[in-house]
């Protein structure tokens, strides 16, 4: 079971902070993630691989954790907005680390439904294929929401799209 | 901007298009400057979707998983017992019913308190007479 989380810890990870950002919770999620897997081991049929059985896992209960903890959002964006503010000044990884933030920041101004399609989709790399099964939705549905995301993430990274493209 | 331009070339992102719209779209791109920027934003975008991925939790995350999967195991090894005990019992109390009536009836025999005639109701005994009998 050890080398199967050390495998997966990557891709849940991806999943699980893309979809509910830097916070406590979403460790707690990942955790769940694993252990739901553990416990399913005997109805796991094989039909579908490990990787897409776990994020299957993962983004179902971040998206019931969303639901559930939809009226207490406020406490999870000042907690990420705290970590933001305390982190050390002046480093090459400092400024990957920022700009993963503010990604991530953008991905939770999105609702639930179009944030899942960019996180299996932008993020995870899935295909539009897997991503449409992984959430149970036809390839249409999800086509249109990646471009409906996308739109208003493009607005939202407005600035830090126009300052990337000066730079380059 | 062409609007269902727009879309097909938010589209060629995520699936391969036709023939047709491809040549489509590459027109289109080549004739509108609008449409060449937003495609290079949306490049820009989905690149940094990809590198703003998150790889891992904190360092200790397998050994934090494997203690809740073991804080667990006890109860699973619970309610295996606790299934194992209800099913031995449950065929335990079939017999033991069917036992009991077996020698119910064998005493009822024995004690000449109900006839072979009786005991396949071909007397005139009726079946609450039955429950009246002593069994012992």
């Amino acid at each position: 079971m050890r080398l199967l989380i050390e495998k997966y810890e990557h891709r849940v990870a991806a999943t699980v902070i893309g979809m509910l950002g830097f916070c406590p919770v979403a460790e707690d999620i990942g955790q769940e993630t694993f252990l739901r897997f553990y416990q399913s081991l005997k109805k796991f049929r094989g039909e579908s691989n490990v990787g897409t059985y776990l994020t299957r896992i993962a983004i179902n209960l971040s998206l019931n954790e969303l639901k559930r903890r939809k009226l207490s959002r406020k406490y999870l964006l000042s907690y990420y907005e705290n970590k933001v503010k305390n982190l050390p000044a002046q480093d090459e990884e400092l400024e990957k680390r920022e700009l993963r933030e503010l990604i991530h920041k953008a991905l939770q101004k999105l609702e639930p439904k179009f944030r899942s399609v960019i996180v299996l989709r932008l993020i995870d790399g899935y295909s539009t294929k897997e991503t449409a099964r992984i959430l149970k939705l036809p390839r249409g549905t999800v086509l249109s929401r990646l471009f409906r995301a996308q739109i208003k993430l493009k607005e939202i990274l407005k600035p830090l799209l126009e300052t990337k493209v000066k730079h380059e | 901007m062409n609007k269902k331009m727009l879309r097909l070339m938010y589209k060629s992102f995520d699936i391969e298009l036709k023939q047709r719209e491809k040549i489509k779209l590459n027109e289109a791109i080549m004739g509108a400057k609008k449409l060449q920027e937003e495609k290079e934003q949306i490049e820009k975008m989905r690149g940094l979707f990809e590198k703003s991925r998150v790889y891992s939790f904190t360092p200790h995350f397998a050994e934090m998983v494997i203690q809740r999967i073991r804080e667990k195991e006890p109860l699973c090894h619970i309610e295996l017992i606790n299934e194992w005990l209800r099913s031995v019992f449950s065929r335990f109390a079939f017999v033991s019913v069917i036992l009991l009536i077996a020698l119910v009836t064998y005493n009822l025999i024995l004690g000449e308190m109900l006839t072979s005639d009786e005991l396949i109701f071909s007397s005139g005994v009726i079946f609450e007479e039955l429950f009246n009998l002593p069994l012992f």
